[in-house]
Order: structure tokens, then C-alpha cells, then sequence
């Protein structure tokens, strides 16, 4: 007989809220009604744009002190309505935890960063020291104190975000897809510590796509679509939904007992093309990582790259690419061995930031830029095939998300690049975009290019990928049949 | 050994102002020595060895290669080699700065110093966001070399069009969005808290402070001595 815990003290209250950005970001909420009561654990989850990170803009404030709009309706967090408190003072109630591990930190030192929450509080020194002491022991992150937070993985950064968070002591933690940048082993560590915290009577807001690692700690679920709570699940109904009713939904992978694997897919006749790296030596800032590395790309095929968090992937696929040398070893393309700089000529790299990649002012000009000897006929074809011709005259930066990843793979097309390299391009998509996605990179292996992605989506590795390979401290290895990092 | 913001500031002024002041080599020199000799006792050797190789470098231009040149190419060559290098002490102190404060000790300084919030949140996000930067700039370096674009071209209002398209624009936009995180992640902690701020393991200045500023000083007061002395 399971123990169903009953919550009887309201936390927050959202009451006929609706919310329209000045701006006119699609993620807006409407006649939103939900109440979350003291130490429960609760998701909001839905495909993209459903409108989840917006209630949790409103219940840590950011709306309405830092995003402007429309706004009806009451919030309120601890019976107070959200307007009538400055953001300090709500600060105190409500720690938030973001998606980017890259971007919410302040210091370099882990136990300064803890510290920053108090320090604006004005707590004396000694009570510091003393909270940090209690929050490192408490949430098990002893190992992390030594290192300096520009040297930690993104997974060790989220670590400390939470610890951060947590550190105030607030009644309310917000968390907006933590998960995102998380490999599967942090992803376990994630919802130790997520346990720790609720174990301790904290309320937690989670918004997410990825879903299956809460289900120790979840209490309520609403689904939301298109800004309006479309149901709400207790945790039970919610991790019994099936697999055809959840990919409607628009949500991922729920079973937390599933074993992924490979699943066999068409491949193309393609595979005549193929990039061997034999004894490769990798190599980071002077240390070695790895020796002896042999893996053998075919065109024709997608393949997935997976390991833990740090900077093996990372450097092997820059390697792969000729933007870094490799220490001993040889890379050869069919048959031929290669220096980094010819490597440059025929790979690509469609990075997690697409921004970083994107120069021209319209889909067109970005088209011709670097690519001299290419047609206006061939560019109207290739952005045809990417859904890209009714964009061809704006400018690149107003273009959503997949249209500017599309558009990045438009260029490496045009620039008959036969390696293609894809970092993280799953990264915080709900499943019909992994989907899309996943289209999109069929069809550049089916036109005989060499397909590598560098992802921690299992989900996607076993829907899309023809094969995985995984890196780790034993070096490279195919793990297509059973898909774990250890 | 660490220095307090506020002498490095000072460090700053001092160097900035007696190289602009007293425009001679042996000053410029000895400003140089001093920025590397704190580099080193900061434990920034590495970088501090670089810049001070660079220096010498351009000097050495400057004494035995730009006599050598015709008048239109001499004058090109000392645009960075005679005017730029004049900036290298000011460059220095800035990046032992950027790279030595810690985000919280400027907070608690400015605070101190009765600076407004509003200034002292700006300026700490700010400095947080130089080492981003700078790993945007090399992302979008490397994506270029893979498009196989470059900058470089002949005429110079191109180039600087092609550096405004290629690097600020892209630079620009990830900062509008980094710097919208950052300062998300630090409302939502308290910073703009109107009340008193505390520093957890806050140093304050000491007597090498103390030292760093009367030698900053005395330069100061040497090269007006020697500004006077030439009028």
C-alpha cells in the first residue's frame, strides 16, 4: 500500500492568469488556474512555446520586474500577491535555477557562488560559512568544492546553481528545464539531489521536456498546450500514460525502466564514402584524455557520439573536424590520411549556438556567403528542401531556433560538405522537434554525407541514429545494442 | 598575494596618466616593470611574459626597423608600433584586473564607496561577462574558418564593414542574451537588495595596498616633475 501524501498548506496560487509578451514571444498563458501547496514537487510540462517557462517567470518574479506585457489575473506566493513585493524580498521565498549552466554564475570559487544569495542578504560571515558547510554535506557536493567553476563540466555548474539556490534556504525552488545540458549519470545525480531538497519540505516548480528522471519525486503534472492547462495528471496517471498517447502529447520518453538501444532503421545504399581515425591521440589544454582511439564513419549512416560530461566529446569532434590537432594517430578519408586543415575543406559543424554561425542580413546573402561558385537556382532547391524559401529575404536572427539550425545545414549543403558534425541539436526540443530534426539529418545521410552527432538524448540516439558509440575513461565503444555510459 | 580593486585602480590612473604625460621610452619602461613585477607577485606570470615579449618587440621596431622605412610606410607601421604601444601598461593593468577581482569584492567595494546600485549591478555583470565573451569570439572565429570567410580585405572601409558584419554583430546579439541570463540569475538571488550587503571573506586593503598606491603616486608626481622640467 503506497503512502499518498497529502498536502494541505497553499504555496502558490495562480488565479484566471493570463499573459501576452510586449514583444510578442509566442509563449503566452492564458486563464491559467493552478495551486501548488507547501513541499509538493510539481512539473509543468508541454511541447514548445506551451507556455511553462512563463509561470515560472511569474512565480519568481521575473515577470513582471524584468519581462514587460499584459498581464490579468493574481499570483500569489505565500498568500502575497507577487506585484506587492520588491524582487529582493521575493528572492528570499523563491530561489530560481536556469537552464544554461554557462550563464547564471557570478564567481569563480564554487563556495563564493553558494555565498552570493547571502551575501545579499546581508547574513554575517561566520553564519556563512557555517549555511555553506551545512548545504555542501547536505546535497553531497564535497568533490566540487576544489575545483574553479570555469574548469567544471555543465553538469557540475548546474550542481552548484542548485546548491546556490538552495543555499538561501527559500520555501520555493523554480527550475526551468535543468536538465538541459545534463549527460545520463549527472541527470541521476541531479535527482539525488532534487530528493535531498524535497526531503527537506521545499516546494518545487519544475519546467521540463525530459521527464523520466523526476518520477521518484513528482507529486502533480500539468500538461499544458498552447498557454492553457490542458489537464492535470497525479504522478501516478501521469507515468502510466502510453507510448503512442505521451508522442502525441508532444512529450518524451516517460519509462524510467526503459533500456534503449539502436532500433534498426532504412539505411541508404550510400556508405561508399568513410573517415577512419586509427590510434588517435586526444588530448586537452597539454593533458591527455585519451589514447588509442579507432572509429570508423561511413556516409550513408547518422551516427551518435555519447559519454559523460567534460571535454572528451567535445575535442574529439573538433579533432574530427580539423579545428584541433590530434596528438599521435592518423585520420584518414577514404583511404587517404588528412591534416586538420584539409579535414577544415569538406566537414561542418552546426554548433549548440547557432548564433555563433549565422553572419549575413538575410537567408539568402547567408546562402553565397563563402560558397562563391554556387547558383541562385541551386540555393532556392536546398532552402525548398529545408522549408526555408519563405525566409529567404529576413534576416537571420529572426528566424526561430530550427529555422536558423535548417539554415546552417542549408550553407554546409551548398558548400558540398561531406562531413557533417551536429552538437547537441536536441538540446531542450519536445518530441516532435526531435523529430523534425531527426528528418533533417535522414535526409543528409541518404544524400551520402557522414553524419556525427554529439548528443546525451537517448531518446533520440534510439529513434534517429543508425549507431552510438560511447567515450569514456576505457576509451571508444559501440554501444548501439545497449545504449549505457557504463 | 592579492591587491585591494582600488589600488589596482590606482595602479591604473598612475600609469595611464605619467605615459601620457611624459612621453619618453624609459617611462614607458618603467611602467612596464612595474605592471609585470605585480602580475608576478598576483601569480600572472604567464600571460604578463607574453605581453612584455610583445612590448619588446615593438620597441625593438621602432629603434632599428622604422628609420629604415620610406616616409608613407613609416607612418603606417608606427600607428600600432609608437601610438598603440603607448597603451600596453594600461592594457596590462586592465586584464590583471578583469582576471584578479572577484565579482563580489567589487559589490562590497563599490558599496563602500557609497556607489549606486544600479552602477555597481551593471559594472559586475559586466566584468562577469568578459571571459564569455571571449569564448564567443573564438566560437565565431572557428565557424568562420570552417565557412572559410575572412575579414581581411584590401580596402579599409570594407574591413572594417566585414569586422562590424562578421564579429560585432554576432558578438552583439549572444551578449544581448548572455547578459539577459546573467542578470536574471542575479535579481532572482537579491542583488538589487537596497540594504547594507555583506562579504563573506572580505580582505579590504593592507599595507602592500598601501605601498602598490604610493608608488603609483610617485610616478604620477615624476612624470609632471619631468612634464614641467621639458616646458
Amino acid at each position: 500500500m503506497k503512502n499518498i501524501k497529502k498536502y494541505q498548506e497553499k504555496c502558490i496560487e495562480m488565479k484566471q492568469v493570463s499573459f501576452q509578451y510586449e514583444n510578442g514571444k509566442k509563449e503566452s498563458i492564458k486563464d491559467v488556474n493552478l495551486t501548488i501547496h507547501k513541499g509538493e514537487c510539481v512539473l509543468l510540462c508541454g511541447k514548445s512555446g506551451c507556455g511553462k517557462t512563463t509561470i515560472t517567470r511569474l512565480i519568481n518574479g521575473l515577470i513582471p520586474y524584468c519581462e514587460t506585457g499584459e498581464k490579468t489575473g493574481e499570483v500569489l506566493v505565500l498568500g502575497k500577491p507577487v506585484e506587492e513585493q520588491p524582487l529582493y524580498e521575493l528572492s528570499k521565498v523563491v530561489s530560481s535555477v536556469f537552464q544554461n549552466p554557462k550563464s547564471q554564475f557570478f564567481n569563480v570559487e564554487p563556495e563564493s557562488e553558494l555565498a552570493f544569495a547571502l551575501e545579499n542578504e546581508n547574513m554575517p560571515g561566520e553564519q556563512i560559512t557555517q549555511r555553506i558547510e551545512q548545504v555542501v554535506q547536505e546535497l553531497g557536493i564535497e568533490s566540487l568544492m576544489h575545483k574553479n567553476l570555469f574548469q567544471m563540466s555543465g553538469g557540475e555548474k548546474q550542481m552548484i546553481a542548485i546548491g546556490s539556490a538552495y543555499a538561501a534556504d527559500p520555501e520555493i525552488i523554480v527550475l526551468d528545464e535543468p536538465s538541459a545540458n545534463l549527460d545520463i549519470e549527472t541527470i541521476k545525480v541531479l535527482t539525488g539531489i532534487l530528493e535531498k531538497i524535497k526531503a527537506a519540505g521545499k516546494t518545487i516548480v519544475i519546467a521540463e521536456h525530459r521527464l523520466s528522471y523526476l518520477e521518484p519525486i513528482l507529486d502533480t503534472v500539468y500538461y499544458l498546450d498552447e498557454g492553457r492547462i490542458l489537464e492535470r495528471f497525479s504522478k501516478e496517471a501521469f507515468f502510466q500514460i502510453d507510448a503512442a498517447k505521451r508522442k502525441e502529447m508532444g512529450l518524451r520518453n516517460l519509462d524510467t525502466h526503459h533500456r534503449f538501444s539502436c532500433k534498426q532503421k532504412e539505411v541508404s545504399l550510400g556508405g561508399e564514402k568513410q573517415l577512419s581515425l586509427r590510434n588517435v591521440h586526444i588530448a586537452f589544454e597539454k593533458k591527455t584524455l585519451f589514447e588509442n582511439i579507432g572509429l570508423e564513419l561511413k556516409s550513408g549512416q547518422i551516427v551518435a557520439l555519447t559519454g559523460k560530461n567534460g571535454r572528451g566529446k567535445t575535442t574529439l569532434s573538433r579533432i574530427i573536424c580539423g579545428l584541433e590537432k590530434h596528438g599521435k594517430g592518423e585520420i584518414l578519408w577514404n583511404g587517404v590520411r588528412t591534416k586538420p586543415k584539409q579535414r577544415k575543406r569538406f566537414s561542418y559543424v552546426v554548433m549548440q549556438d547557432v548564433n555563433h554561425q549565422l553572419f549575413a542580413e538575410s537567408v539568402e546573402e547567408e546562402c553565397f556567403l563563402g560558397n562563391e561558385g554556387v547558383t541562385q537556382e541551386e540555393i532556392e532547391t536546398v532552402l525548398e528542401s529545408l522549408m526555408l524559401s519563405e525566409q529567404a529575404k529576413s534576416h537571420p536572427q529572426c528566424l526561430s531556433g530550427g529555422q536558423k539550425q535548417r539554415l546552417a545545414v542549408a550553407v554546409a549543403l551548398l558548400a558540398q560538405k561531406d562531413i557533417l558534425l551536429f552538437d547537441e541539436p536536441t538540446s531542450g526540443l519536445d518530441y516532435c522537434n526531435m523529430r523534425n530534426v531527426g528528418g533533417i539529418l535522414r535526409k543528409l545521410a541518404n544524400q551520402g554525407k557522414v553524419v556525427l552527432v554529439v548528443t546525451h538524448d537517448l531518446e533520440f540516439i534510439e529513434e534517429v541514429c543508425d549507431c552510438c558509440y560511447c567515450l569514456n575513461q576505457e576509451g571508444i565503444r559501440d554501444i548501439s545494442k545497449e545504449i549505457r555510459l557504463s | 598575494m592579492r591587491f585591494d580593486i582600488r589600488s589596482e585602480l590606482v595602479l591604473l590612473c598612475g600609469v595611464n596618466i605619467s605615459v601620457f604625460l611624459f612621453n619618453h621610452l624609459l617611462m614607458e619602461a618603467v611602467c612596464i616593470a612595474l605592471v609585470f613585477f605585480v602580475q608576478c607577485i598576483t601569480g600572472r606570470k604567464n600571460g604578463a611574459w607574453k605581453m612584455v615579449l610583445v612590448y619588446g618587440v615593438f620597441v625593438g621596431i621602432q629603434i632599428y626597423l622604422l628609420p629604415l622605412l620610406p616616409g608613407l610606410a613609416r607612418a603606417v607601421v608606427s600607428v600600432p608600433v609608437v601610438q598603440f604601444r603607448k597603451m600596453f601598461p594600461l592594457l596590462m593593468v586592465f586584464i590583471l584586473i578583469i582576471r584578479t577581482t572577484k565579482v563580489s569584492e567589487i559589490i562590497a567595494t563599490m558599496e563602500r564607496m557609497h556607489v549606486s546600485k544600479s552602477i555597481t549591478v551593471s559594472l559586475a555583470v559586466t566584468i562577469r561577462y568578459f571571459p564569455t565573451m571571449f569564448e564567443e569570439w573564438v566560437s565565431i572565429r572557428e565557424a568562420m574558418s570552417i565557412r572559410r570567410i575572412s575579414v581581411f580585405h584590401i580596402n579599409p572601409v570594407k574591413l572594417v564593414k566585414r569586422i562590424v558584419q562578421f564579429y560585432m554583430v554576432p558578438l552583439l546579439i549572444s551578449a544581448t542574451k548572455t547578459i539577459d541570463e546573467l542578470s536574471a540569475a542575479a535579481v532572482t538571488r537579491g542583488i538589487d537588495n537596497p540594504g547594507e550587503r555583506s562579504c563573506w571573506k572580505y580582505r579590504g586593503m593592507g599595507i602592500a595596498d598601501g605601498v602598490l598606491i604610493a608608488v603609483s603616486v610617485c610616478l604620477i608626481i615624476f612624470a609632471v616633475q619631468n612634464r614641467v622640467n621639458i616646458i
